[in-house]
């Protein structure tokens, strides 16, 4: 049974869970600053909290059903998240308002009534249950052919997703397969043959059609990043230029919780989304993003203990799979904000408004600490040993 | 197991948040600096320049001619002008600063909502201002061409410096300011703006000036000259360039002609600034600068009477068109007076303006009196007899002998009395050549001093284009044109022949392709009065080194001796202006002259090729009225010109048009003090036309309060001292 470091913590469970709602906190907190200052009621700041109680629900709930259900319904749920993108895909050329409408000239959301639904945000999540339940008992990854069954179960959705479009939630699918498949024992040199094809093939897709100009702008801002450069600050790499002010201002212990000067005249556009992160390094400075840089690392830490904790192979892999998300959603997000990667629209998780995500990202811990509850079953042969050369 | 695999997957997010941890160390504790200033200038709203006020420009006395009141233009962010991709990603910005509600817009949305309001933005300024589009468009062109010259000045003096570096990426401050599109909006007009598009971060009213004349300026139109948008040359010429709230900017007015431009450097102030954050806090700023005041040395009463007495001469004398007069005080060569007639009003100048321009008989635009070169005739005869006394050809006994012609080959020349009826003068001397203006006395001269030497003399009292002295000459304007004294090299070049013994004659009476203007005549008589050449001048107070200059070969006695001839032509029963400018109570030395002319072309037939390939033709006075007529391209040149009507109409007798009539002239004899040129444009005789005004402006001056001569009130002559 399972690494050193697991024995001797406490219950697992919650330090993920208040390390997710201090995430969360600070995202409201950023949120109500902003809207503070004027007379009308902070309506973003009720909707976001009425959000992280929905996802509170929601978490609580799947501690009744257990992640055992879900996985047996995981396949079921799959299918049905498949339908709701291909219908999405659909509606890019069949109108289907009210149900789904373009926003920015994307097709992402799905509205019932005053709600809506970003399916690719809950795709994220069924995806992981699916390939986990997929992999759990099988052996057949560690060969090569055994590998295209998990890869079209990722690519399926990843493509659909790309289609809305979505780059960045996309592109989430492909660390979380390749984590899981390496936890679940695929062979290194498979893996490492996969990943070198990708580079390979990455400067092809650079320069195909596939690639939108502006993306590939956003690529080149990266490098660029002149700030000297009118051009560059003024197109390419604004939203990067004005990012890097907001945090380099904000200094070793930030500009004030109600320092919202920067932001009250939009000069970072989307402030409350993907780039949050800036404005907490505004309003509370280095210490401010060591502090959520910490909360991750906590939930990440936590959550890899009590995969290595479990013995049951789709609670391990589960345990991996939300692990990798959040940590590959908080990473690219924040390397995005910081100048490190480049610009692709993807939510900083617990901490960026939107319902969705937050509801999907508690589902997701959720099940991580479900996951922790669940008591392991010492008769349960251990998972992934396979008698096998490589490790 | 796979555990050690678990255990490597944690490594992961740790290195990257390692990496990040780096990057933010960097960003928010090594430049936290850099970014606080940079949140600072984000912060910032646009630059707003505080106008200065013009200086006056004030006469003699100190009496106010044209001055600045403060006004307010409406100005439009130079994107919205140039609709460059690069800046209407600039105005977006504004624009979501703004309007929450397109916050969200990106790329080519955010761009064609932008471009649709930049649409609605000139079509509301059409409906407030009343200004048509397609003009609101020109002077938007007008504005982006000359920052685009800018663009290519720079470049091009940026490249000669060795730098390499692509056109379009250089980067001028003009690219991130307002730019005047309506000048002196009136409040009605403004409050529309304010109201309907002070929403929008294109357009702003900024408070700027509007340039007043004074009713009273009429008469001196001419001088003052006018305000224009600054040219992309004069920016990149600008003196004060480096300073970048002195230097011009695209749409700044500066002064084209007159006296706005002659005295730009002192008139033009520093504009100030003032910087304030997005919540409207202060940040800092300067005040602006007023520029200088300009005095002039002229006497705006002067300038008005003898307006007033010249117009009615004009209307007085049938084939005149227009005449001129210009009166320096000898001692300090400051111009009293410098009169063109007609005038014109400039406060009502754009609105007249075609007229004013079509009017090719009396052309009101012209500025005669620096800017006409007219034969000089006799008036230049004293000149031609220190020439001779120079050049030793004749000394103060010479004597000539006049039968009414003079036959130095196959051909007769005659003297002025042939064409009167009259006998010759008989034996003269230099002096009584000079009384009676004998043309055989000045072709035995000329012909004996010979066209080069002569015109080379002639030069000496700075008349004609001189190649070798580079600083400018006479007043400075820009108007003031050089006159001709041709030499050999301009005579090859435009004649494309050799001075002849033929030349020397003419010359010597001034006839042939002398030229000068009423300025030159005026400065050419203090030059005599008083025995030394000194450029004159317009501004009292600009300081200008004004050295007096020696005409070498010339002796007192040689000065004295023409002197007298001056004296006599005017104060002796016999001289030419005896009849008309003698007055008992003033001691008057002058020359009449009669310049024999061409006439002026008042009407051409134009021929155009249209751009699609047909012929078109207009009989217009000038080339501009003939497009206008036919609706043509204003840069479409003619291809043929023919001449269709002049003025004045040829004397059928003699087949040619009146002379111009001249008097130039001085007084008193004894110290003089005023110099004095007028001209009446195909007037006829000098003495019978030119004479009679120029008595009447010796009158005006005698009984001017400010003493210009020994009159009946006399007072002293000091006032251009503040």
């Amino acid at each position: 049974m399972s690494g050193p470091v697991g024995r001797f913590l406490p219950p697992l469970g919650w330090p993920i869970l208040l390390a997710a709602l201090a995430l969360t906190g600070l995202g409201l907190a950023c949120v109500y600053s902003a809207e503070m200052t004027s007379d009308a009621p902070a309506t973003q700041t009720l909707r976001q909290a009425a959000y992280l109680g929905v996802g509170l629900v929601s978490l609580v709930v799947i501690q009744a059903l257990g992640y055992r259900w879900f996985g047996r319904w995981s396949y079921f749920l799959f299918g049905v998240t498949l339908v709701l993108l291909v219908l999405l895909l659909v509606a890019r050329y069949v109108p289907m308002a009210p149900l789904i409408r373009a926003r920015r000239n994307t097709y992402r959301w799905i509205d019932i009534g005053p709600l809506s639904f970003q399916v690719s945000e809950y795709a994220k999540v069924v995806f992981i249950l699916a390939l986990a339940y997929y992999l759990r008992f099988r052996t057949n990854y560690r060969t090569l052919r055994g590998l295209l069954a998990p890869f079209v179960l990722t690519l399926v959705p990843l493509g659909l997703i790309l289609k809305e479009p979505d780059l960045g939630t996309s592109l989430l699918l492909l660390p979380s397969l390749f984590v899981m498949l390496y936890v679940a024992g695929a062979k290194n040199r498979h893996l490492l043959s996969i990943i070198a094809l990708g580079l390979v093939a990455a400067p092809i897709f650079y320069h195909s059609p596939l690639m939108n100009e502006y993306q590939r702008d956003r690529i080149r801002a990266l490098w660029q990043q002149d700030e000297a450069d009118e051009k560059w600050r003024l197109n390419a790499g604004y939203q990067l230029n004005q990012s890097k002010i907001a945090l380099g201002s904000g200094g070793a212990l930030g500009e004030g919780f109600e320092h919202a000067a920067f932001f009250k005249y939009n000069l970072l556009p989307e402030e409350h989304n993907d780039f949050i992160f800036a404005v907490i390094g505004h309003q509370w400075g280095f210490a401010g993003c060591l502090f959520v840089l910490a909360c991750y690392l906590l939930i990440i830490a936590c959550g890899l203990t009590i995969a290595s904790m479990t013995t049951d192979p789709l609670g391990r892999l589960l345990a991996v799979g939300v692990c990798v998300l959040i940590a590959a959603q908080a990473i690219i997000n924040i390397g995005m904000t910081v100048g490190l990667m480049p610009i692709t629209g993807m939510t900083l998780p617990f901490v960026s408004m939107g319902g969705s995500g937050l509801v999907a990202n508690y589902i997701a811990i959720g099940l991580l600490i479900d996951v922790g509850r669940r008591r392991p079953i010492d008769i349960a042969r251990k998972p992934f040993e396979f008698f096998d050369d490589e490790e | 197991m796979f555990e050690r695999r678990l255990k490597f997957i944690l490594l992961l997010p740790i290195l990257c948040g390692l990496a990040i941890v780096w990057r933010l160390h960097d960003l928010q504790i090594v430049r936290a600096r850099d970014y606080t200033e940079k949140l600072d200038a984000a912060l910032l709203a646009p630059k707003r320049f505080l106008p200065p006020l013009r200086g006056q420009i004030r006469d003699r006395f100190g009496r106010t001619l044209v001055s600045d009141e403060p006004a307010h233009d409406i100005t439009i962010h130079y994107g919205a002008l140039s609709m460059d991709d690069a800046f209407l990603m600039r105005i977006a910005d504004l624009l979501r600063r703004q309007d929450p509600s397109i916050a969200f817009l990106q790329g080519e949305e955010l761009q064609r909502e932008v471009r649709r309001r930049i649409a609605d933005m000139w079509l509301a300024l059409e409906e407030i201002t009343g200004i048509p589009l397609p003009e609101l468009r020109r002077r938007r062109d007008a504005i982006c061409r000359s920052v685009e010259g800018l663009r290519r000045h720079i470049w091009q003096r940026r490249q000669a410096q060795g730098f390499d570096e692509p056109l379009a990426r250089l980067r001028l401050r003009e690219e991130d300011e307002y730019h005047p599109i309506i000048h002196d909006a009136d409040p009605q007009v403004r409050t529309c703006v304010e109201l309907s598009l002070g929403r929008l971060p294109l357009v702003r009213i900024e408070p700027s000036v509007r340039r007043v004349w004074s009713p009273d300026a009429d008469a001196l139109c001419h001088v003052l000259g006018r305000l224009g948008q600054v040219s992309p040359e004069a920016i990149e010429r600008d003196p004060r360039g480096d300073d970048w709230l002195a230097s011009y900017r695209p749409g700044d007015l500066v002064g084209t002609s007159g006296v706005e431009r002659l005295g730009e450097e002192m008139l033009r102030g520093k504009r100030g600034y003032e910087e304030k954050y997005l919540d409207g806090r202060r940040r800092g700023g300067q005040p602006p600068i007023d520029g200088l005041d300009v005095q002039l040395t002229i006497d705006l009463d002067l300038q008005r009477e003898i307006s007033h007495l010249l117009m009615d001469a004009v209307l007085t004398t049938p084939a005149c068109t227009g005449a001129s007069c210009v009166a320096i005080d000898i001692q300090s060569r400051e111009i009293l007076a410098l009169v063109s007639v007609p005038t014109f009003d400039p406060a009502d100048f754009r609105a007249n303006y075609a007229a004013l321009r079509d009017d090719s008989k009396f052309v009101p635009l012209r500025f005669r009196a620096v800017y006409e070169e007219y034969q000089p005739g006799s008036i230049l005869k004293p000149v031609a007899i220190l020439a001779g006394l120079a050049n030793n050809t004749i000394n103060h006994a010479t004597r000539v002998f006049c039968d009414g012609s003079f036959m130095p080959g196959s051909k007769r020349w005659h003297c002025w009395t042939h064409w009167r009826g009259m006998a010759g003068h008989g034996e003269l001397t230099a002096e009584e050549a000079l009384q009676h203006s004998c043309n055989i006395y000045f072709y035995s001269l000329g012909q004996k001093v010979g066209a080069s030497r002569l015109t080379e003399f002639y030069r000496q009292f700075l008349l004609g284009p001189d190649y070798r002295t580079a600083p400018p000459r006479g007043t400075g304007l820009i108007e003031e044109r050089d006159g001709i004294i041709p030499d050999t090299e301009w005579i090859a070049r435009r004649a494309r022949r050799e001075f002849g013994p033929a030349d020397g004659r003419n010359y010597a009476i001034g006839q042939g392709e002398v030229q000068i203007t009423p300025l030159q005549a005026a400065s050419l008589f203090a030059t005599i009065a008083a025995g030394q050449y000194r450029e004159p001048t317009l501004i009292a107070n600009d300081h200008r080194d004004r050295p007096e200059l020696c005409i070498p070969g010339v002796e007192p006695a040689d000065w004295t001796l023409v002197r007298r001839g001056l004296y006599r032509c005017v104060n002796e029963e016999g001289g030419t202006a005896y009849k008309y400018v003698f007055m008992p109570e003033l001691t008057i030395c002058g020359k009449t002259g009669s310049a024999q002319c061409v006439s002026r072309v008042i009407k051409r037939r134009y021929k155009f090729r249209t751009p699609d390939g047909e012929f078109a033709s207009a009989v217009a006075p000038t080339v501009e009225a003939a497009r206008e007529e036919l609706g043509l391209p204003h840069d479409l040149r003619p291809i043929r010109k023919d001449i269709v009507e002049i003025w004045p109409p040829h004397d059928p007798e003699k087949n040619e048009p009146p002379t111009h009539a001249w008097f130039a002239g001085y007084a008193p004899h004894d110290r003089p003090k005023i110099a004095l040129a007028v001209i009446i444009e195909y007037g006829g005789g000098g003495g019978a036309t030119a004479g009679p005004a120029a008595r009447a402006i010796f009158e005006t001056l005698m009984h001017s309060p400010r003493g210009y001569l020994p009159g009946a009130d006399a007072m002293t002559l000091s006032s251009t001292e503040p």
